[in-house]
C-alpha cells in the first residue's frame, strides 16, 4: 500500500517537472515557427478569389497527436469530481491544434503555396473510454493549398 | 484580395492560475470532503452498531468459541479472576466474559466482541501484583461492558464501505479489514471510560485500589523501553501520565482506600506462565 503510495507522488512530481519542462519547450518551438511561416496566411474562407485560374490547388494536412503527463491528467481527474474548466488540458489541445497548423502550413510552404484556404480541424481523442488509460488527443488540420501555377513543384 | 494571419497573442486560450495551485486547491477539497465524510460515517455507523443486539454480536463473534483453547491452570486462574470482576461490576448476564490466554511474548491485551478478552503472556509476566491484573482484566471488561467493539466494528464497516463507494476500491472483505479478528480500533474517549469502569470494579472487588496504578507504570516502562515502536495497547490509549493522573484525582474524590496490602499471585503463577 505505502509502496503504491510513493510510486503514484513519484508519478506525479516526474510528471509535473517533465511535463512542464517539455511543455516550454514545444511552446517556444511553436512560437518560433509560427512567426517563420506567418507570411503564408492560412484562411478558413472557402470562397477563391479573383484570379484562382491561376493557381493549383491541392490538399495539405498537418497531424499530430500529443499526450497529456500524468500530474495534469490527476488533475483532470479532480476537475472530474469538482466540474470546472478542466484548465490542465487547455494548454494540451492549444499546443495540438497550433502544432497541427504549422505542420500543414510547412507542408503547403514546401509546395511554394501562396495561401491556404478552406482550413478545417478534426481532433479524436486517443484512448477514449480506456478510463485511467493514457489520455492522448489527436488534432488534424486540413486545407487546400494555392499554389501559384508557374511555381507548382 | 490580400489575405494574412495576424500574430495572435499569447495565452489567449490558456488559463493563467498556475497548475500547482489548482492542484492544491482541488487535494485539499478531495481530503476536506474524505475526511467530513470519514467522520459522519465513523460516528453513523457506531450509534447503529451500538443499536445491535448483544445476541447478535455473540453470534458474530462465533468464531472465537471454536478456537477454544484446553483449559490450562493459568486459564482457569484468568477466567476465575475475570468472573470475579465481572460479579463486582455487576455485568449484565448474557455479557459472559471469556478469556483467551495467548502465549506469546507480546505485550498487549485487548477486548473483542462477544465478551472475548485476549491476555499475551508478554503483558502478565511484567505485571507485579493481582490488583494490577485485575484492573488490566476491569479495564477490557469496561470495553465489552460499554459495547467498544462492536462499536468499533461499526464505524470501521461504514468507513469501508463509504470509501469504497467512493473511492472505487475493490476491497470487498469489510469485516475482514475491520479488525473483526484483530485487534479493535478504540478512542481515546472509549478508553478513559473503561479505565473508570475497570477501578470501580477492581475497587469494589478488592476493597481498596492499592497496586491499580502499577498497571500503568508498567505500561508507561514497556513504551518508554521500546520507543520508536510502542507495544499496540498504546496506539490509541491515552498516553498513561494523563491516565493515572485521571485515575487518581477519582480515587481522592471517592475517598477509596490507597494504602493497603496488595494481594499477590499465586504462587505457581510464574511457573504457569514460564511453562506455557
Amino acid at each position: 500500500m505505502s509502496f503504491q503510495i510513493l510510486l503514484f507522488l513519484l508519478l506525479l512530481v516526474l510528471g509535473y517537472f517533465i511535463g512542464s519542462y517539455l511543455e516550454k519547450k514545444h511552446y517556444r518551438s511553436i512560437i518560433k515557427r509560427e512567426a517563420e511561416l506567418n507570411k503564408l496566411p492560412a484562411v478558413a474562407s472557402k470562397i477563391l478569389p479573383a484570379g484562382a485560374a491561376s493557381f493549383e490547388q491541392r490538399l495539405v494536412l498537418g497531424n499530430v497527436t500529443i499526450s497529456v503527463d500524468y500530474f495534469k491528467r490527476f488533475i483532470a481527474t479532480l476537475h472530474n469530481f469538482f466540474g470546472g474548466s478542466v484548465t490542465s488540458y487547455e494548454t494540451l489541445l492549444d499546443r495540438a491544434r497550433r502544432e497541427a497548423l504549422l505542420r500543414m502550413k510547412s507542408e503547403a510552404k514546401k509546395l511554394n503555396a501562396g495561401l491556404v484556404m478552406n482550413v478545417k480541424y478534426e481532433t479524436a481523442s486517443i484512448y477514449k473510454g480506456s478510463g485511467s488509460g493514457v489520455g492522448s488527443v489527436e488534432v488534424l488540420a486540413y486545407g487546400t493549398a494555392m499554389i501559384p501555377k508557374q511555381a507548382a513543384v | 484580395m490580400k489575405y494574412e494571419n495576424p500574430l495572435i497573442p499569447e495565452g489567449i486560450n490558456t488559463s493563467k492560475t498556475h497548475a500547482l495551485k489548482t492542484f492544491l486547491i482541488l487535494v485539499a477539497g478531495l481530503l476536506a470532503i474524505l475526511i467530513i465524510s470519514a467522520w459522519l460515517l465513523g460516528a453513523g455507523g457506531g450509534y447503529l452498531a451500538s443499536k445491535i443486539p448483544y445476541s447478535q454480536e455473540k453470534r458474530l463473534a462465533q468464531a472465537y468459541s471454536e478456537e477454544a483453547a484446553p483449559r490450562t491452570e493459568i486459564l482457569d486462574y484468568l477466567q476465575t479472576l475475570a468472573d470475579k470482576v465481572s460479579a463486582a461490576m455487576q455485568l449484565a448476564p448474557e455479557m459472559k466474559i471469556t478469556v483467551h490466554y495467548v502465549a506469546e511474548d507480546v505485550e498487549n491485551a485487548f477486548a473483542t466482541i462477544g465478551g472475548n478478552i485476549f491476555l499475551y503472556k508478554g503483558l502478565l509476566e511484567k505485571l507485579p501484583n493481582e490488583n494490577a491484573l485485575a484492573m488490566l482484566i476491569g479495564h477490557e471488561i469496561g470495553h465489552v461492558r460499554h459495547r467498544d467493539p462492536i462499536v468499533s466494528i461499526g464505524q470501521n464497516a461504514a468507513i469501508s464501505t463509504g470509501m469504497m463507494l467512493l473511492l472505487g476500491s475493490t476491497d470487498t472483505g469489510i469485516l475482514g479489514s475491520t479488525g473483526l479478528l484483530t485487534q479493535m480500533q478504540f478512542s481515546r474517549d472509549m478508553e478513559s471510560r473503561s479505565d473508570e469502569t475497570g477501578l470501580i470494579a477492581v475497587e469494589q472487588l478488592y476493597g481498596h485500589v492499592s497496586g491499580v496504578l502499577d498497571l500503568y507504570r508498567v505500561l508507561d516502562s514497556i513504551s518508554e523501553a521500546s520507543p520508536l515502536d510502542p507495544p499496540q495497547f498504546f496506539s490509541t490509549h491515552p498516553i498513561s501520565e494523563t491516565r493515572i493522573n485521571e485515575l487518581s484525582e477519582l480515587i481522592v474524590e471517592m475517598g477509596w482506600k490507597e494504602k493497603a496490602a496488595v494481594t499477590p499471585f499465586p504462587k505457581q503463577f510464574s511457573t504457569w506462565l514460564s511453562d506455557s
